[in-house]
């Protein structure tokens, strides 16, 4: 131990050097986060105990509810779905470095650009398949928007993106509030909720199940953008951006208009998500719809190690814990926060052991 | 240069320090193969290696900095294994590593206290300014002690370093390529420096890959390659080119084989050109400078004098206070051209210092970087689209006429050595037409092998009716293939010399600003 950090105080490009050395990326990768699983399954084993609870039995039922049957299964993924599209945007963001916090907003404005669509042409007589894409692309369009705002700022003024995105998450939660306790509130609703929209904005349901077609788009979209980042000039300079700017610009790739693209991008694909989670799942525009969405996204698109290959089984994974909670709560007296706090275990115990396997790795190569 | 320093009777000394069978790897990289060799007290004892050969690495293990992996070693007659330099610092060990830096805002003073942990207690500053002046006098080390040591030169950062050291009392010192970043005046002093350290008994191992120090400084030599102890000799009784034989392990020809090309019109002119830095000071004040087609002109300057932002404007990255930039017919300083991807496509190609920070993506394959800066030339994609086929053919082929030591176009270009980044640039570069290179440290970190390639490579560009504007710190590789030499100091051209009618004390005593070197 004390070698490797005296020796990284002396020459600090030494522990560097080291840590992109490593060959067995992909295999260190996939060993520390089943590492981190099993151990996170731990803490949460013995945190049920500690409530009381037998923890064989919650997570019986959590696996149960997740995947016991088929009905299971696609709640699961219909749960996986609107995170899933938000891990890609945050994929497409943080592979420039660009740091995107803003998908709860951006999500949730692409919601109420829908919601402003339906309840402009819902008289028009649309039909589906003109309704639904149309629908789908404002969303988009009004999640651009979301991101051009951050994304302006910076690229033209520097300002942090965080901060703006953030800000921005909660204005347009508020934004939604006010709507919604207000002129697009039912008539005669106690809740916050729009009316019911018409069944033409419904998305087609997949296998004759409650399973929408949202999630074949979250399929097709993690396809575009593996697509975009590893075959497109603009993904080469997306990653180029993100892995070293310097460099990027050296060689003549405009940094500031890379982070511009990026966060409309990101914007877009967020929005996305909201729209189809509504014309999904909810059909209407209604208090709370999002359950953190957007943070999650952020969660799984870290999880997935900001690769759409990653993001995809992390979404389900995610989305199974959200849809076994529900389960665990039948089946014991375990609160729901339960599952957040798996979460937040997960979280932790991939940092934690993503660096513990770096370190691993740094402590061969330098005592063999 | 300064009288030799051998004091002591070169056979009779016991030896202060002995490694034996010392291996070390990383991974599959043997670094250190079976190492052996001894110093003895009061010699100046070289390690001469090529970049690559596992001087830093021997050093490393030596200082406990890094631990062996086999192998064993003595000092002062006792087995030793430090766990961590600062056992080996206790035992009477210093070490100046190669590019250290200090970007620490501390005076020299509290630098060279803080950096040893002799005691926890609380010091007086001012009994310990005192007992390093008069280390400072000892040794004739000029040090202005009350600076922030990242405003000093990277010269007197070295001072601090061995300061260090002497402060600690050690009885043996080993410097890692310190003369790379001095000028000739400092050179000196600095041999002047490990001469006084001789007398007082201190022995000294100089990791070097500078033949004419070696024979200037050294009582006993021991040559690296590949890993592997080649022989230890005696200093006395060899000549420059029986040690290059040993160093690369053949006859090797130093010169440059320059044909004789009529310069042509200036390929690139700069007038009356001030720069900013990027805190608002003045990095280079009304330069003027002109590079003929077929001609290199070498700018001579120790780092930090302003080369670093006059190859951010050339390239477009860094805005110009006033002046003028003349290239290919065009005044690249205007809005619309200044920025990279113009000024490249008018045909300069660019050599960046730090090649992993500027001009390579560490996470990139060496077929990604192949084409940075070119990922939309329609040779290289197909609409929206990379064409992945072309890359990796165009790659194939760069690997190849650049000999590029890689497992292929697919491997990332961080696992390169120093040599191979370079050539992985080179080759990006000179892929398409050019008019003017701007080469920045061209040959920094390449063996011998990979920097007459590169010499070689630009001379083709030369042949080719391009001019070369070669930034370098480095008085060898000035000399060695310049045409004229252009001297930088604070922001300003000192000169401009014809290569054949200036000689290195000279332009080092341009370099250091004439007389004023000091204190610059
Ligand atoms: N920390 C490290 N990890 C992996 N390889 C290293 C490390 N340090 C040095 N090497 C490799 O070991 C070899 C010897 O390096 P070094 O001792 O720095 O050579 P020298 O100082 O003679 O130029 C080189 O091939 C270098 O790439
Ligand atoms: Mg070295």
């Amino acid at each position: 131990m004390s070698t490797a950090k005296s020796t990284r105080s002396v020459i600090p490009k030494f522990h560097y050097r080291l840590e992109k050395r490593k060959e067995s990326g992909i295999f260190a990768s996939l060993l520390s986060i089943l590492v981190a699983l099993i151990c996170s399954f731990g803490i949460t084993f013995w945190v049920i105990s500690l409530i009381g609870a037998d923890a064989g039995t919650v997570l019986w039922a959590i696996v149960k509810g997740s995947f016991g049957t088929k009905n299971a299964v696609i709640d699961t993924l219909i749960k996986a779905t609107p995170i899933f599209i938000t891990g890609l945007a945050t994929v497409v963001a943080f592979r420039a470095k660009v740091w995107n916090i803003g998908q709860e907003g951006q999500l949730y404005t692409g919601a109420l650009g829908v919601t402003w669509a339906v309840l402009l042409l819902k008289d028009t007589g649309l039909p589906a398949w003109i309704f639904v894409p149309l629908l789908l692309v404002v969303s988009a369009i009004f999640g651009a928007l979301a991101g051009a705002i951050p994304g302006v700022l910076k690229s033209r003024y520097n300002v942090n993106e965080i901060i703006v995105t953030v800000m921005l998450n909660y204005i347009t939660l508020y934004l939604t509030t006010y709507l919604l306790g207000g002129i697009w509130q039912e008539a005669g609703s106690h809740y916050y909720n729009t009316i019911r929209f018409p069944e033409t904005t419904n998305l087609p349901l997949l296998f004759e199940t409650r399973l929408h077609s949202g999630f074949l788009i979250a399929l097709l979209l993690a396809a575009l953008i593996y697509y975009l980042l590893w075959h497109m000039k603009l993904g080469y300079k997306i990653r180029a951006t993100g892995s070293n700017p310097t460099a990027a610009r050296f060689k003549g790739i405009n940094i500031q208009r890379i982070s511009l693209i990026v966060m409309v991008l990101s914007g877009a694909i967020s929005g996305l998500a909201g729209g189809i989670e509504l014309l999904g799942v909810h059909h209407r525009l209604v208090y709370g719809f999002s359950v953190s969405f957007g943070f999650t996204g952020i969660l799984i698109a870290l999880l997935g190690r900001l690769h759409p290959l990653g993001v995809a089984p992390a979404a389900i994974f995610f989305g199974a814990l959200h849809n076994g909670s529900s389960a665990m709560i039948i089946h014991s007296n375990v609160p729901r926060e339960l599952i957040t706090a798996i979460m937040g275990f997960v979280i932790i115990m991939l940092l934690v052991w993503e660096e513990v396997f770096k370190y691993r790795i740094r402590r061969v190569e330098d005592v063999q | 240069m300064t009288d030799n320093v051998v004091v002591t009777p070169r056979n009779e000394a016991p030896p202060i320090l002995a490694v034996e069978h010392l291996t070390k790897t990383f991974g599959s990289l043997v670094a250190n193969d079976q190492v052996s060799f001894s110093v003895k007290q009061g010699h100046v004892h070289c390690l001469l290696g090529e970049n690559g050969a596992g001087k830093s690495t021997l050093a490393k293990c030596i200082y406990g900095a890094s631990r062996p992996d086999a192998g064993r070693i003595y000092f002062k007659g006792r087995e030793v294994a430090f766990s961590s330099p600062r056992d080996a610092i206790r035992m009477g060990i210093g070490m100046v590593h190669q590019h250290f830096v200090l970007a620490d805002p501390m005076n020299a003073v509290e630098n060279i206290i803080v950096g040893e942990e002799s005691t926890g207690a609380l010091l007086n500053l001012q009994a310990e300014k005192k007992k390093i002046q008069a280390l400072c006098e000892q040794y004739g080390i000029v040090l202005d002690l009350d600076t922030p040591v990242a405003q000093l030169s990277v010269g007197q950062q070295q001072w601090v370093e061995i300061l260090k050291a002497l402060y600690v009392s050690v009885d043996l010192l080993l410097l890692d390529e310190p003369t790379a970043v001095l000028t000739p005046q400092e050179v000196q002093s600095l041999f002047s420096i490990i001469g006084k350290m001789v007398i007082d008994g201190i022995s000294v191992i100089l990791i070097t890959h500078k033949l004419h120090e070696v024979m200037n400084i050294s009582n006993e030599v021991t040559i690296l390659r590949k890993g592997k102890v080649v022989d230890t000799v005696p200093t006395r009784g060899n000549t420059k080119a029986s040690l290059a034989r040993l160093l690369v392990g053949r006859d090797f020809d130093f010169n440059v084989h320059k044909e004789k090309i009529d310069f042509g019109p200036p390929a690139l002119e700069i007038k009356g050109l001030t720069v900013l830095r990027d805190n608002g000071s003045l990095a280079l004040q009304d330069v003027s400078l002109n590079v003929r087609q077929g001609e290199i002109l070498g700018l001579a300057g120790v780092s930090g004098n302003g080369q670093a932002e006059l190859f951010e404007t050339l390239v477009g990255v860094r805005k110009a206070e006033k002046g003028k930039i003349r290239f290919a017919g065009v005044e690249i300083l205007k809005e619309s051209t200044h920025n990279p991807e113009a000024i490249a496509s008018l045909g300069l190609a660019s050599v960046p210092q730090d090649r992993l920070r500027q001009g390579l993506i560490e996470e990139f394959t060496v077929q990604e970087n192949l084409i940075l800066g070119l990922q939309d030339s329609p040779s290289y994609s197909r609409g929206v689209s990379l064409n992945w086929k072309a890359i990796k053919s165009f790659a194939s082929q760069a690997i190849q006429q650049f000999e590029i030591k890689t497992t292929g176009p697919l491997q990332p270009v961080g696992q390169l050595s120093g040599g191979n980044l370079q050539k992985v640039i080179l080759a990006r570069e000179v892929s398409k037409p050019i008019k003017v290179m701007v080469a920045s440290s061209p040959s920094r970190g390449l063996d011998i092998g990979a920097t007459y390639y590169v010499y070689s490579r630009f001379l083709e560009l030369l042949r080719n009716g391009a001019g070369i504007l070669m930034i370098s710190e480095d008085l060898d590789e000035i000399f060695n293939i310049s045409d004229r030499i252009a001297v930088i100091y604070n922001g300003r051209i000192m000169g401009v010399f014809d290569v054949h009618e200036v000689d290195r004390e000279t332009i080092g005593l341009y370099m250091a600003g004439l007389e004023e070197h000091e204190h610059s």
